[in-house]
């Protein structure tokens, strides 16, 4: 141990590397976050867990009811399909605009960035009736399309309303951790690709995009995860047909006071959501770009 | 080593500061209650105002007694705390079907010595631990410029009559209590006085046939927001929300009067309070017929207590009050909810396999 020690200190070397028994102390910083993590993640999770198997009574006739439940299948699938529609409009939007924010002067950096966040620090319940107004049927944007002779067109308390209403909301999850990968990608190499010969959409295609995925990576993951627990924005957005899980769960629980039945709807989420996490993990190891290996 | 002691050292102290941040997530929820003193749990906003106004503060001064208010009603929040035997409230509003569905598991039964229901109206009077507090009805609305002619919209039968009268109707997005069941059967037929037990095919089978014309409220804000937007041609809302769009926000709106359900607000108190007498007296206190009148004039709600009397209301809200309007009264009818406490699991059934399957 005394020996890793010295070969830490020494000036010069590599990146220290912590390995075996010397990093165990170390480790112990860990335990912190790892108390928190326990007593506030953990343990609760494992109560669910445990009412969703005890209550009303002990089994697994919660998930077989569910399972069995078109409705529950339904819109377990509906949850995944909007978090999808959400997460691609995400990239859609975010992508152009995290790769302007690497290519502009460092104050229209700010401005933009500035932009991206304000609807962070607003209320989410402002943000959503604001929609609302702005979208429904009589609302501006309506009445300015029909001034312009496009016609209204139904905006809101269907499947558009939602997914404008949540994009807005994870826009920031997703242009983040992709200008923070943009921002590394050395421009050279683009250059580089051209003075071999590639245009300049091949060399984007086939330089810079590759190198951005690990931030593409990141962003559509987070924005994926978090839309999958949207309640407020579906429910005043959307109508019952646009119904979320967390809807479900928020009537089987506050309503019905079936708390069993809430949590292994809960637990069905989870568990699903960690399988298509795991799946892309695994193609994305296929595609070692898609790891941060862009090296 | 001395790296590992220094590292131990830092993580004990932090694991120490984790603990202590814990701990006081653990207690911040709950106020240390000093004796004499009670907590009301409600909704917040509006509502909570009017009942501070009109009966919490007033309280306060004639007893002695303080009282906090908690403005995060969740009826999940009183059963977990009476379930884990921590009860950091006292008395809360509740719907009728829950007090009926919890009456004796999670909430106390009324202690009639020390509440007094003789003025109140006994139709309100379904369970055995609430105490009923107010009253407001969902009633229909329509929109003026939808239907311009003479011939206006009346009651459940023209809010179910698409083909005379057309366009979007709104009713709220929840199961359970929602009136549109009892709409669609008298709408279909059946006579308001003979509704229960509510027979359900019939009723989702009438509901089906304007399915296709019908939006949804999430909240009573966005029932208000419908309306003075004129989103809709017909709307089922509750009067008090109907008065504020109609009366304060100039929507174009006018009530369609014929049926109204009526539904109550009930004060009941959580098994495991501290003091029950305490919160019995504060309960008892809140039906007083001045105090309700009082909470009339401050939110429209209307009193419990048959002895309440109400004067000098604004002249729109009289419209809206089935106690300052005969025409409303006419058409009000108690929704009974020791039927919506045995079927809300069925009904919440039906309503998710038509709307969100």
């Amino acid at each position: 141990m005394t020996a890793t020690l010295q070969a830490e200190r020494r000036p010069g070397s590599p990146a220290p590397r912590v390995r075996g028994d010397s990093s165990a102390p170390w480790l112990l910083l860990l335990l912190p976050a790892l108390v928190l993590l326990a007593l506030c993640f953990v343990y609760p999770l494992a109560r669910l867990l445990v009412a969703s198997l005890q209550d009303p009574v002990p089994g697994v006739g919660n998930y077989t009811d569910l399972l069995r439940s078109q409705v529950f299948r339904n819109v377990l699938g509906r949850t995944f399909l909007t978090s999808a529609i959400v997460c691609l409009t995400c990239f859609v939007l975010g992508y152009p605009y995290a790769y302007l924010m690497t290519v502009v002067s460092r104050r229209t950096r700010s401005l933009l960035l500035a932009v991206v966040l304000i609807p962070f620090w607003t209320s989410l319940m402002v943000r959503t009736f604001s929609w609302l107004v702005l979208l429904q049927d009589n609302g501006v944007i309506n009445d300015t399309l029909a001034a312009l002779g496009v016609g209204r067109l139904e905006l809101v308390r269907n499947t558009t309303g939602v997914t404008i209403g949540m994009a807005q909301v994870m826009l920031p999850f997703a242009v983040l951790p992709m200008y923070a990968v943009m921002q590394k990608i050395d421009r050279r190499l683009l250059r580089a690709a051209e003075s071999c010969g590639a245009k300049p959409v091949s060399a984007f295609a086939r330089i810079y995009f590759p190198l951005s995925l690990p931030g593409v990576a990141a962003g559509m993951s987070i924005t994926f995860v978090v839309s999958l627990g949207f309640f407020i924005t579906p429910q005043l957005l959307g109508s019952p047909s646009n119904a979320m899980l967390s809807q479900l769960m928020y009537t089987e629980i506050t309503q019905l006071g079936k708390w069993g039945y809430g949590a292994a709807m809960g637990f069905i989420l989870l568990a699903t959501a960690l399988i298509i996490l795991g799946l892309v993990r695994v193609a994305s190891r296929a595609r070692p770009a898609l790891a941060g290996g862009a090296k | 080593m001395k790296t590992t002691g220094n590292a131990l050292r830092l993580a004990l102290a932090g694991t120490l500061a984790s603990a202590v941040v814990l701990g006081g997530c653990g207690t911040a929820d709950q106020p240390r209650q000093s004796a004499g003193s009670l907590t009301f749990m409600s909704g917040g906003g509006a509502y909570l105002d009017a009942l501070d106004e009109a009966f919490l503060k007033p309280f306060a001064k004639d007893t002695g007694i303080a009282v906090h208010n908690d403005p995060t009603l969740s009826y999940a929040k009183i059963k977990t705390m009476v379930g884990a035997g921590k009860v950091t409230i006292d008395v809360t509003p509740a719907e009728g079907y829950w007090e009926i569905q919890e009456c004796g598991k999670t909430l106390l039964p009324l202690d009639r010595t020390l509440v007094d229901l003789s003025d109140i109206d006994p139709a309100l009077i379904q369970g055995e631990c609430g105490a009923p507090l107010l009253t407001y009805s969902t009633a229909i609305y329509y929109n003026k410029e939808a239907y311009p002619g003479p011939d206006k919209p009346v009651g459940c039968r023209d809010f179910f009559d698409t083909a005379k009268f057309p366009g979007k109707r709104a009713v709220r997005d929840s199961a359970v209590p929602n009136p549109l069941i009892e709409c669609a059967l008298v709408a279909d037929g059946v006579s308001p006085d003979a509704l229960y037990p509510l027979d359900l095919d019939r009723a989702f089978k009438k509901i089906a046939t304007i399915r296709k014309d019908l939006v949804f409220w999430a909240s009573g804000a966005e029932s208000t927001q419908l309306m003075t937007a004129g989103e809709v041609a017909m709307i089922h809302a509750w009067n008090g929300r109907a008065y504020a769009a109609i009366a304060e926000q100039g929507a174009g709106f006018a009530p369609a009067y014929g049926e109204a359900f009526l539904i109550y607000d009930t004060l009941v108190v959580p098994k495991g309070v501290r003091d029950p007498k305490a919160a019995m007296k504060l309960v008892d206190y809140m039906l007083d017929p001045a105090r309700q009148a009082k909470l009339t004039s401050l939110i429209p709600y209307s009193p419990s207590n048959k002895k309440a009397v109400l004067t000098g209301l604004p002249a729109p809200l009289q419209e809206f009050l089935p106690e300052t309007n005969p025409k409303v009264a006419e058409g009000v009818h108690v929704q009974d909810q020791r039927w919506w406490a045995q079927n809300a699991d069925e009904v919440t059934r039906r309503w998710q396999a038509m709307f969100q399957g």
